[in-house]
């Protein structure tokens, strides 16, 4: 059972609210759309194994997205992972076509597509990413630096008006 | 401005209805099923996933041609101007990982099938008693198992004793550190294969023992191995990977405590291991030993 503010939470009400996060996660680091439905299976096997108590919803969606970090460091581990680490040509090519920035996001590595994952999706603070990734402040913070000069390059072919 | 379109791009990144039904179904049932019907799955998948390892062409030959996996893509959102990118596949079942966690670090499961009948001489300390509880410090998310380090291992490789009722499930778990593995050195002191390989084979694609024995050629196999780089991790030496390997002889390595290990020995000088690529430096390393295989 899992409980929030001591009210039990259904696992159906837990999908509904973050399981698109979770899949949108999973997505944008494994860029493959099976490894992304089994990561957020375990996320959800691992949650209703855990019998967890959350203070709040937020403490929930953080945990969630640890979990899911730490489910997909695994799997980048893992020759099978490796094998079917490529992007899907048909999907790359419908990313290409119907996406105006996310295909630039997901050209760039697997440690700056999270890191502006986190924080462009997700809102969280450099902070708040440091501790999802185990990492120092200034890690991210020059990761994020990276990232943008990487995007930024990449998208000069676009009318970029740069990060908000 | 970014955020606002990064955003809008990924709400049109979701989970169909139906996926979402069979992901919740999945996890009722990985809640609810009795212990042996999910180490039986846990084998199963095992070995399924190993069948498609062995079973293709060349392990990567899908990954070259890009046909591997075949997507389906619904649009359903035509009103918008970017049309909603659903992923829905019908037949795509979602699949269980068994793992473990152990201070902190998680483990894949690698290998089920080991001989239970030498377990006490090649187990070596006892870690505990794992548990379904994620808070636990010895974590697993199937059932309850006895875990043990091994004899010549480090604690990245731990074995695992599943009891139900008259049997014992042996599996073996690993952690992947990708800072242990820069060289071939790495890998062959990793996987304890230096002195105590008992049977070596070329496998067909069902696994099978083809061709000749392969155990004369080991020294000479490892001591390629040895000053081979692991290049996983450059992006451009991958790419050069990818599209210089023509074709691949896969070889099963049994060591003298049960565990199988495969390599995949490339002609242009490449081994795959564990899913790292070792480049090979041995210029003739194609007429040396892979037309010798």
């Amino acid at each position: 059972m899992i409980y929030v503010r001591e009210i039990q939470i259904s696992i159906e009400e837990i999908i509904d609210r973050y399981g698109d996060n979770i899949y949108r996660l999973a997505f944008s680091r494994t860029k493959n759309i099976y490894d992304a439905q089994d990561i957020m299976q375990d996320v959800f096997v691992k949650l209703i194994n855990s019998n967890k108590h959350f203070e709040t919803f937020d403490y929930l969606k953080a945990w969630l997205l640890r979990i899911t970090i730490n489910l997909t460091k695994n799997l980048f581990n893992t020759a099978w992972f490796k094998k079917t680490a490529e992007l899907d040509e048909n999907l790359a090519t419908y990313i290409e076509e119907q996406s105006e920035v996310y295909k630039y996001v997901l050209n760039l590595s697997k440690k700056y597509r999270t890191v502006i994952h986190l924080f462009y999706y997700e809102d969280l603070k450099t902070t708040e990413i440091a501790d999802l990734l185990k990492t120092k402040e200034g890690t991210i913070r020059s990761q994020l630096t990276r990232a943008r000069n990487l995007l930024k390059e990449n998208m000069k072919e676009v009318e970029f008006d740069v990060f908000g | 401005m970014f955020s606002d379109k990064y955003k809008k791009d990924n709400e049109k990144i979701k989970l169909s209805d139906n996926t979402k039904y069979k992901l919740l179904n999945n996890v009722k049932v990985s809640k609810s099923m009795n212990k042996k019907t999910i180490i039986s799955i846990g084998a199963t998948l095992l070995i399924v996933s190993s069948g498609l390892i062995l079973s293709n062409k060349s392990i990567f030959d899908d990954l070259k041609n890009n046909d591997s996996i075949s997507t389906n893509i619904t649009n359903t959102d035509t009103s918008d101007a970017l049309e909603s990118l659903e992923f829905d596949d019908k037949n795509a079942s979602v699949s269980m990982q068994e793992f473990l966690s152990y201070n902190g670090k998680d483990y894949s499961l690698i290998q089920n099938n080991i001989n239970s009948a030498n377990i006490n001489s090649i187990i070596d300390k006892k870690i505990g008693t794992s548990s379904t509880d994620e808070n636990s410090n010895l974590f697993s998310n199937l059932n309850n198992k006895d875990v043990y380090t091994l004899k010549g291992y480090n604690k990245n490789i731990l074995l695992a004793v599943t009891n139900y009722e008259n049997e014992k499930v042996i599996e073996i778990f690993q952690h992947y550190d990708d800072n242990l593995i820069k060289t071939g050195k790495d890998i062959i002191e990793f996987m304890n294969i230096s002195n105590n390989i008992i049977k070596a084979n070329s496998i067909n694609e069902n696994g099978e023992p083809v061709g000749q024995d392969i155990l004369p050629f080991m020294s000479d196999i490892l001591a390629c191995l040895h000053d081979a780089k692991n290049i996983i991790e450059d992006t451009n030496l991958v790419d050069k990977f990818f599209s210089t390997i023509s074709e691949f002889k896969t070889i099963n390595i049994e060591l003298d405590n049960g565990i199988i290990r495969t390599i995949h020995i490339y002609r242009e000088g490449y081994m795959f291991i564990d899913g790292y690529i070792f480049s090979i430096t041995d210029q003739n390393f194609d007429k040396k030993i892979y037309d010798k295989i």
